[in-house]
């Protein structure tokens, strides 16, 4: 339910304060065919295990802000900034 | 007075929470009914001779009173137009209005149950809330199934409750129940000078030691007493000390991750954060599986327990108290306490963690305060025996064959003879004595034990064990140690010793 997330400016705060900005991607560069274009938009690691992710402190500080989460276990091991 | 018709109450008990001084009424069914300032609606019920407080889902068999601490679905009521209240923790207001639930049309007669003698056409797992075929009657069927689901009515005109307030709290450390691990956990992080909130579901702190008069002895930094006393010297350095908040009449329904207690209080939802949880919630008492074991009149120890202590009032007589661990004799040395006649203790033949010594104290209490009652004045000793082999307790065998199997069972091993006395007199326990002996049998013949049956007949089956030591039930032994007349099943030595400190007999 609503655990804590450990806000790099705020502090730890109840998750419901954040918003959830999805798996940490690599943009393409300009010299990137279409293919990695569509995988950016369309394909995610969505690995069983750690991954890095975006968090947004939407009703606090609203900065935007790296987490390292295990998906398996739900459990946030570090959060910092990008 | 119509509601004193069957007064179940008992001469004022130390410990309880009413105040007989302050009387008020409510209605039951249209019936009037007194109570006492501080009743639940079920103590007063019970108070009032009524058994059958609700009745079940399905076949609508008579429920009465189970766990007395609102644990159990079986004393729900509709009080006030609100369904589904438990009438054992919903203290008694003046002129409330509480009626049944799931009865028709009335609980003492309710026409559905009809349906516990059809129980072969609706056996336990059939979904009777569900109609499939023919379809043309499911117009009909829905509106009886309609009826019969669910539990408890809603009054669609009246004011819905919608008014919870939501709270935010947060802490150092959470404490969540108030019984005396509790309530030492709360005393032991204040000492640190640390912050803590205490939370407890009953109405008053001290869980199970309020109606627990058994006595406590051994307690680092308190001085001995009875459950009660200890409660309130607990309660009272907790209410003192700075560092604690207590929320009493507090359900924690959840812990959720990184410690977030969710909490009913009254109707208020208070979401606590703390540093640290102490989960110190107890125990609950099971019921006994036998056939029937769902009728009214059949609770649990602690719910007895709480209605002579917290509310004076009788559970009812006679009664048997059916146990498998040393808790059940506080509850039955209670009721005779209580001033109630006739209490039998049925005890299970395997320890199962109780202690031996403590069953044969509280049976040899339990038999000195029961004649007692029929002597006021004289001077009562109880005794009693337990002979216990490796956690299997051993009784007088009722017949031959039986003494038979219990020597082969005890042949060549070492088992203790447990004696305890007892001294009372007008109802309280003046002096109490327990003693252990062990004894290595030895490893006897076949030829010697039919010899030895053969010889002694029935004179075996007054005896714990089959033997009797001071015969020729000594040469069933290799070794023993301990005293010879706790052996023969009374420690005889230190009751001498007693009557002459009271001057009974010649010094």
């Amino acid at each position: 339910m609503a655990f804590l997330l450990n806000c790099p400016n705020c502090g730890e705060r109840n998750v419901h304060e954040f918003h959830f900005g999805g798996e940490a991607t690599s943009r393409p560069t300009p010299n990137s065919t279409p293919d990695d274009w569509i995988s950016y938009f369309y394909n995610r690691d969505n690995v069983a295990g750690v991954q890095r992710e975006w968090w947004n402190h939407r009703y606090g500080c609203r900065k935007w802000f790296f987490a390292l989460r295990d998906t398996v276990s739900n459990q946030i091991q570090e959060t910092f900034w990008p | 007075m119509a509601g004193d018709s069957q007064n179940q109450r008992l001469k004022p008990q130390p410990t309880e929470l009413i105040d007989r001084n302050e009387r008020m009424e409510f209605r039951f069914d249209g019936r009037r009914v007194n109570a006492h300032q501080g009743d639940t609606v079920a103590s007063a019920l019970h108070a009032a001779g009524v058994s059958i407080l609700s009745r079940g889902f399905k076949y609508h068999r008579p429920r009465g009173l189970l766990c007395g601490a609102g644990r159990c679905p079986n004393c729900l009521v509709n009080v006030d137009g609100v369904p589904n209240v438990r009438a054992c923790t919903q203290p008694v207001r003046q002129a409330m209005n509480v009626r049944h639930q799931n009865a028709w049309p009335s609980l003492n007669l309710d026409f559905l149950s009809v349906l516990d003698r059809l129980q072969w056409l609706m056996p336990v797992g059939f979904y009777y809330k569900a109609f499939h075929r023919p379809k043309f009657l499911w117009g009909l069927a829905q509106r009886v199934i309609r009826q019969v689901g669910g539990l408890g009515t809603i009054d669609i005109d009246a004011d819905p409750v919608t008014n919870y307030r939501h709270r935010y709290h947060h802490s150092d450390v959470a404490v969540v129940g108030g019984g005396p691990a509790g309530l030492a956990a709360a005393l032991a992080v204040a000492e640190q000078g640390v912050g803590v909130t205490l939370v407890d579901d009953q109405p008053e702190l001290g869980g199970h030691l309020l109606f627990n008069s058994r006595n406590l002895s051994g307690l680092p930094d308190l001085v001995d007493g009875s459950g009660p006393e200890v409660a309130n010297r607990l309660v009272q350095r907790v209410i003192e000390s700075p560092h604690i908040e207590i929320l009493s009449g507090a359900t924690v329904f959840a812990h959720y991750q990184d410690n977030l207690l969710t909490i009913l209080h009254g109707d208020e939802l208070v979401k606590l954060r703390a540093k640290s949880v102490v989960l110190a919630t107890g125990t609950y008492e099971v019921p006994l599986q036998f056939q029937n074991n769902d009728l009214p009149g059949i609770m649990l120890a602690t719910a007895a327990q709480r209605l002579i202590h917290l509310y004076g009032v009788t559970p009812g007589d006679p009664a048997v108290v059916a146990t498998v661990n040393d808790q059940g004799y506080q509850a039955a040395v209670d009721r005779l306490n209580a001033g109630v006649d006739g209490a039998a203790v049925g005890r299970s033949l395997r320890a199962d963690g109780g202690d031996a010594t403590a069953a044969a104290a509280a049976l040899a209490d339990c038999k000195a305060l029961e004649v007692c009652r029929r002597h006021p004045g004289a001077l009562v000793i109880g005794a009693d025996q337990i002979l216990d082999c490796d956690g299997v307790w051993f009784g007088k065998p009722a017949h031959i064959e039986r003494a038979r199997d219990d020597l082969l069972a005890l042949r060549g091993r070492v088992h203790r003879q447990l004696s305890a006395v007892s001294v009372a007199r007008d109802g309280a326990t003046l002096w109490r004595h327990a003693e252990a002996a062990r004894l290595t049998m030895r490893d006897f013949s076949q030829s010697f034990l039919d010899g030895h049956l053969a010889a002694q007949g029935d004179g075996l089956l007054a005896c714990a064990g089959a033997y009797r030591l001071e015969g020729p039930g000594v040469q069933l032994f290799a070794a023993i140690e301990g005293d010879y007349f706790t052996i023969l099943g009374l420690p005889l030595l230190p009751l001498l010793g007693f009557l002459r400190e009271q001057g009974v007999i010649e010094g």
